[in-house]
């Protein structure tokens, strides 16, 4: 691994300006010791500095504070630690060269030579930094420590980076912590809990050592290997506003086990234990930008959320070579919302302008979704095994009560349907999957097609949809069109999904002429049977005689299976251009020609459902990517890819019973329905500066594609405002898409700059009918964010976020009208630590919504809260926080598909002020560490 | 030439010696008892380049599209020419002493050879043609201006030491149960074709030490001395032996402290049959062979081999003082203008190749010129001046895709 070193100050201040040259020598042996560590500390034991020594084993530390007794000392694998104290008098600013004269240990082992912990060193290929040799506050973090490691920047979305590269995989003594989330790790470890800092490169395939990544492990002080960490938490603030959440992790060599709850009712949604975990972490509430409640999300939300985290590791010390894991993962999430809201669609009609559909709706919606997760992995030699196994269960009950009126623009509403549904659904699915990956042993076998990876999963499940549905139409023109149902569903289904995967190759050996056997040649193919079994009862009530009828339309049953057969040839060539010690340079092209067979039987008690389709296309794909490794410069990447697929027509598309119950929207179906092909080109461009200060990388993304025999809505409108929609093959779907993602980090002693920018844009045109009228969208979406990060020591954190997103969408065909929309949010957020104990921060964003149709919105959300912290080991917090201080918080809903523009508004989370007290319980190992 | 490399197939076909039936079985018996070298590489002392070197020269490669190429993988010397095996580029460079380009070859072009890598190559000091083997039965052969001579025919022998006109040194050893039960010889010198002496007899179906417990990684069995003699190395053992076209005998026997020697019976005991590489992983400070041998003077320069490798492994021993130097160690100064003389501590030039070569005293070696570069920098502050190519050459050219540099050196008598 090439990781470059070079001396980093810890601390410089230009008053402070002397120096201190020397060497390390072996004089016993009569030479210099090249890459020593020469570390300079305060007489209090305090890093002020370090370096390794040149080839000529010398050092020269500049910046160092005159008057001031200074330790030198030098430190080297299988050698005594030599140290020197030294003075740099305050009237010169130089000192004469001094010599550190080493001895060898003799007969010790090399870790134990060690007292006076080198902060740095090169152990082979590893790049490790020593934990005990950076003095922080006793209650830092690994995030502290790593914030402090030259070469090293955390960016404020979570991300590492070593030089430049970015660290794939945090692990913690080998091993995932906890789900293998970084910020559990980082925050949550004390830097005092840590020996060792480990940066390396880790070889995906071993046949390529470039294909490799970048990995870091945190290694424990065998005293501190077991423990847990944790979060109790509670608060309570105006309105009834409340939060809670309880967390223990506990971990020893090889087990782990996490268990977690939560409860809200301030729009704090997790969705997953990860989430969770990564917000309960004890550094997660200090100077860093801190999780604050969704203001932005619609409704107001009370979830409920729990589970537990399991990892067990059968070999203590897993590594590349050999694994042997078992996980468990379960979660709970209970959540009961209720959105109010209030929207006005748009359409871009026929000749006579634009229809207007505004929309009042009260959504009361409670559900628990459950998910149990157990995976075993075991990899030895050449063989990976994994073995999935899922169950999930979900039970949801709503009440929705929707208003809706239509009509054109600047004209009284046509007509109008109120809707009034409650509906209970439940699912249940168990999934299991099993694979075997096995590489071939290529110095026994090097012409057999040894290498091979197969995958089998089987999901079954079944579903229940109870569904009373109460809805009234009334015509303001055609009084006698009026018309009320009151519907009953009782809809049953379960299904069951196999699909069957391999691939087996390299064949070239086998296959092609010696002079084409460079080409890797692998047969791939991918099997998948699904099969939906649906058992309708409809029943509508008789409004004379208010008893239940049975719908013999909508009721009844079916049985749907797809078959889905795609066998593939690929074809891969690597050509590597490479000069020592100046560039990597590796050319991949790769051809998969592949077919589908596509098979699709529907069986229904409505003999018009009985359909049977049979398809087969020829679906290919190709890539070209190319890598240029600059070595110490920079590293490009580049790939073209052109891929076709295809997509087929359901059974909902070609024969659905259409239930006219909503007669704002009707779906009919079209049994002529042709396949759809997509082809898209997509451009990739990534850039990565290898420079260790200032680390800069990008990205470029650019796609391109049409779609043949789009699946394009033809709608008709009648007069009163209801809308029939069919589906149609149309010609002349097309887009254009691309982001750019920039980052840039300024690292200087004591401050941080991190700046980021993200811009993308889409192009798209949508063909579609408008009352038999061939009409064209031809869209434009723009969106940009701009986040400056800065911090000043772990004293002030601050951030500055700009978002900007434009949507115009012109009418080609119907009438040429344009629509657009913008979105515009200015962020600030600031976070002050007055002393170890006590944060400040408040954070601001200013919103700007404005469409076409609407007189704009405008309002700022001000948060602020402070936080102290108690106890030794800053465990307990106590904290006050005053959320949306000026009463503004609206959510906008503003968005564009084709033809229509949305805009609204909904119920949101509004102002509140809580006090919350914390309690993260933590222990890592017994008692004191004997190297703290 | 002055070492070889000599790269054995896995798989290649079997050379069924027995064939020659009426060669002479030598014994290679030796005629002086060998010398004994008590060598613990830990006692190695260092040394700075005026203590221990008498000359050193920096020599940049001219850097054209034509002659870039990535690192010295052989290299001959002559009294014009460095001749360069770069197998990365897959081709032959010669330049001239002073450093310019002088012409290349490249075998892919001439002869449409697809996915054929220069293994390595013979320079005939008797013909002045470079020779390239291109399978066992022919060698192309080139003249120093790159210009094809002709193609040659070189029998059965794969391609080995050229050890006198017509007379050639090859080492070959093949041993698998799957083998047929016959006597092959591991070092065989031949005339005109025909095997001359057989040394070191096996049987290729039961002989204990089998292919796969072969490691094959600076496996350089010929390291030349003169014309018409050369040192000679077998894998696993610690004797350095001479041959000349007609006899074999072992000059000196090197002695290891214990806990870096192998086994006694490493290469007998057939309990370790198909676990010896993994042995030599597992001990990482054994010492499993010997390379690089030259001798200049009472100067017996060698390298140790071992899977330690961040260590050192080059050394100097002086035969009339006994002093050990280790080579890695010694640190640049004034002589050297504040470069290193090898890379041992910088890179992999030095630890993967070792000296390259000799040639009238003096021992090559070559590192990148971005290490040449970076070292620059910190001389900075010294007082000295760089000789006129190289201050030109670090003025001029500062570039990171400058090709290697070949650094020569002789090292003093009296160490």
């Amino acid at each position: 691994m090439a990781i470059g070193y070079t001396a980093v100050a810890q601390t410089g201040d230009s008053t402070q300006i002397g120096h201190v040259d020397g060497i390390v020598r072996d004089s016993a042996h009569n030479y210099v010791l090249v890459s020593a560590t020469v570390a300079v500390y305060s007489k209090d034991s305090n890093l002020i500095n370090f370096q390794l020594t040149n080839t000529l084993g010398e050092f020269h530390f500049k910046g160092l504070p005159r008057n001031t007794p200074l330790v030198v000392v030098a430190t080297y694998v299988g050698y005594e630690n030599e140290m020197l104290h030294v003075t740099v008098p305050l009237k010169e600013d130089r000192m004469e060269m001094i010599t550190l004269n080493m001895k060898r240990a003799e007969n010790k082992l090399p870790e134990l030579v060690v007292s006076y912990v080198p902060p740095v060193r090169m152990n082979k290929d590893t790049l490790e930094f020593n934990a005990d040799a950076f003095k922080l506050d006793p209650n830092a973090q690994v995030e502290d420590l790593l914030k402090k490691l030259p070469g090293v920047t955390v960016w404020g979305d979570g991300t590492i980076t070593v030089n430049g590269k970015q660290v794939v995989n945090v692990m913690v003594n080998g091993k995932p912590f906890f789900g293998g989330d970084s910020k559990v790790i980082i925050q949550n470890i004390p830097k005092n809990a840590v020996d060792k800092v480990q940066v390396y490169q880790q070889n995906k395939t071993p046949e390529n050592p470039r294909d490799s990544v970048m990995m870091m492990n945190i290694k424990l002080k065998n005293s501190k290997s077991f423990g847990h960490f944790g979060k109790v938490s509670a608060g309570y603030g105006t309105d009834g506003h409340y939060q809670s959440v309880a967390n223990i992790n506990f971990f020893s060599r090889q087990t782990q086990f996490g268990i977690v709850g939560a409860g809200n009712n301030i729009n704090k949604v997790a969705g997953n234990i990860s989430t969770l975990l990564r917000n309960s972490t004890y550094k997660g509430v200090g100077a860093g930008i801190e999780y604050q409640p969704d203001f932005s999300m619609q409704g107001v939300n009370r979830p409920l959320e729990g589970g537990f985290i399991f990892q067990h590791d059968f070999i203590p010390d897993p590594d590349f070579y050999k694994n042997n894991r078992l996980t468990a993962n379960y979660f709970i999430h209970n959540n009961t919302s209720r959105i109010s809201r209030q929207t006005q669609t748009i359409t871009s009609l026929g000749a006579d302008s634009v229809q207007v559909q505004q929309n009042r709706s009260d959504n009361k919606q409670s559900g628990t979704e459950q998910d149990l997760s157990i995976q075993y992995d075991k990899h030895r030699g050449n063989n990976t095994y994994q073995i999935i196994g899922e169950g999930t269960a979900n039970v949801t009950k709503s009440n929705n009560i929707q208003q809706n009126s239509i009509g054109n623009k600047g004209t009284e509403y046509k007509s109008a349907n109120d809707v009034e549904n409650n509906v209970l659904k439940s699912a249940r699915n168990f999934s299991v999957a099993a694979s075997l990956d096995h590489k071939k042993d290529a110095s026994n076998h090097p012409n057999s097609p040894g290498q091979f990876n197969i995958k089998y999963s089987f999901e079954i499940g079944d579903g229940k949809d109870t569904e009373l549905n109460r809805t009234v139409f009334s015509s303001l023109y055609s009084p006698a069109e009026n018309q009320e149902i009151n519907r009953r569903y009782d809809n049953n289904s379960n299904h069951t999904d196999q699909q069957l995967s391999f691939s087996l190759g390299n064949f070239s050996h086998w296959i092609l002429p010696r002079w084409l056997q460079s080409i890797n040649t692998t047969l791939q193919n991918e099997l998948m049977v699904n099969t939906y079994h649906q058992l309708n009862s409809v029943l509508d009530k008789d409004t004379i005689t208010n008893n239940y009828l049975h719908n013999n339309y909508l009721s009844g049953n079916s049985h749907y299976i797809i078959m889905n057969e795609m066998p593939a040839l690929n074809f891969t060539r690597n050509i590597y251009q490479r000069l020592a010690d100046r560039y990597n340079k590796m050319l991949t092209i790769n051809f998969n020609v592949q077919q589908q067979f596509y098979y699709q039987k529907n069986n229904s008690s409505h003999t018009f459902q009985n359909i049977t389709q049979n398809y087969s296309n020829f679906i290919p794909n190709a890539a070209i990517s190319y890598e240029n490794n600059q070595f110490g410069e920079f590293k490009d990447n580049y790939s073209l890819k052109f891929a076709v697929t295809a997509a087929y027509p359901t059974i909902d598309q070609l024969a659905p019973l259409t239930d006219s119950i909503n007669l704002y929207y009707i779906q009919q179906g079209n049994p002529h329905l042709k396949p759809s092909k997509k082809k898209e080109l997509s451009f990739n461009w990534g850039h990565s500066s290898s420079r260790m200060k200032n680390t800069f990388y990008y990205k470029v993304n650019i796609s391109l594609g049409s779609v043949q025999n789009y699946f394009g809505d033809s709608i008709i409108i009648d007069a009163v405002g209801r809308r029939t929609h069919y589906w149609v093959n149309m010609g002349g779907n097309n887009f254009l898409k691309g982001i750019i993602n920039l980052n840039k980090a300024f690292k200087f002693t004591h401050q941080e700059l991190q700046v980021q920018l993200t811009t993308g844009g889409e192009l798209s045109r949508i063909p579609s009918y408008m009352n038999d009228i061939l009409n064209s969208s031809n869209s434009l979406l723009n969106y940009n964010t701009l986040n400056i990060h800065y911090a000043y020591k772990d004293k002030v954190a601050a951030n500055f976020e700009q978002h900007y997103s434009f949507y115009r969408s012109l009418q080609n065909g119907i009438q040429n009208y344009s629509f657009n929309n913008r979105n515009r949010a200015t962020m600030l957020s600031v976070s002050f630590n007055g002393s170890k104990k006590l944060t400040i921060s408040s954070n601001i964003t200013f919103n700007r919504a404005k469409s076409s149709g609407s007189t704009g919105a405008n309002f700022t959300i001000w948060n602020a809260d402070a936080s102290y912290r108690l106890l030794k080991d800053n465990n307990l917090e106590l904290k006050f926080s005053a959320l949306d201080l000026l009463h503004q918080n609206t959510s906008i809903i503003n968005y564009g598909i084709g033809n229509t523009i949305t805009y609204g508004k909904t119920n949101v989370l509004q102002q509140y002020f809580i006090f919350t007290i914390s309690y993260f319980p933590r222990k890592f190992g017994k008692g004191k560490d004997i190297n703290k | 030439m002055k070492n070889f490399t000599l790269r054995i197939l896995h798989g290649a076909g079997l050379l069924m010696l027995l064939e020659f039936g009426m060669i002479q079985l030598t014994s290679g018996q030796n005629p002086l008892n060998p010398v004994t070298l008590r060598i613990d590489p830990t006692t190695a002392q260092g040394g700075t380049v005026s203590q221990l070197i008498d000359s050193v020269v920096f020599t940049p490669l001219e850097t054209n599209p034509q002659s870039s190429f990535g690192q010295i993988d052989q290299l001959e010397v002559t009294d014009k020419y460095f001749i360069i095996l770069d197998q990365q580029t897959n081709s032959i460079l010669i330049f001239t002493r002073k450093g310019d380009f002088h012409a290349k070859i490249e075998l892919k072009k001439a002869y449409h050879s697809g996915e054929y890598h220069i293994p390595a190559f013979n320079y005939n000091k008797f013909t002045h043609f470079i020779e390239i083997p291109f399978s066992r039965s022919f060698s192309f052969c080139y003249n120093t201006d790159g210009q094809f001579v002709k193609k040659m025919v070189v029998f059965d022998f794969e391609y080995g030491l050229i050890l006198g006109k017509n007379t050639l040194a090859y080492y070959s050893y093949h041993s698998d149960p799957r083998f047929k039960d016959s006597t092959a010889y591991e070092l065989v010198v031949a005339k005109d074709s025909v095997p001359l002496k057989k040394y070191f007899p096996y049987n290729m179906k039961t002989a204990t030490l089998k292919d796969k417990d072969m490691l094959y990684s600076n496996h350089i069995n010929f390291y030349r001395l003169d014309d018409t003699a050369a040192f000679f190395l077998r894998p696993y053992d610690y004797t350095l032996y001479t041959l000349s076209p007609e006899t074999l005998y072992a000059s000196y026997q090197f002695i290891f402290p214990a806990m870096n020697s192998l086994p006694a019976n490493f290469t007998t005991d057939s309990s370790l049959n198909y676990k010896r590489l993994s042995f030599i992983e597992e001990n990482k400070d054994i010492i499993y062979g010997l390379s690089n041998v030259y001798k200049v003077g009472d100067n017996l320069f060698f390298k140790l081999l071992d899977r330690n490798t961040p260590g050192a492994n080059s050394y100097l021993y002086n035969l009339r003082s006994n002093n050990l130097l280790c080579i890695d160690k010694i640190s640049p100064d004034k002589k050297s203008y504040y470069l290193p003389i090898t890379d041992a501590q910088i890179g992999v030039n030095f630890k993967n190749h070792g000296f390259l070569t000799e040639d009238k005293g003096f021992l090559f070696t070559s590192y990148s010129s971005q290490t040449l570069f970076q070292q620059e920098e910190i001389s900075l502050n010294k007082d000295f001046k760089y000789p006129p190519t190289l201050f030109k050459y670090l003025n001029n050219k500062k570039n990171a895709r400058s090709n290697p540099i070949i650094i020569q050196m002789r090292f003093k008598t009296d160490l």
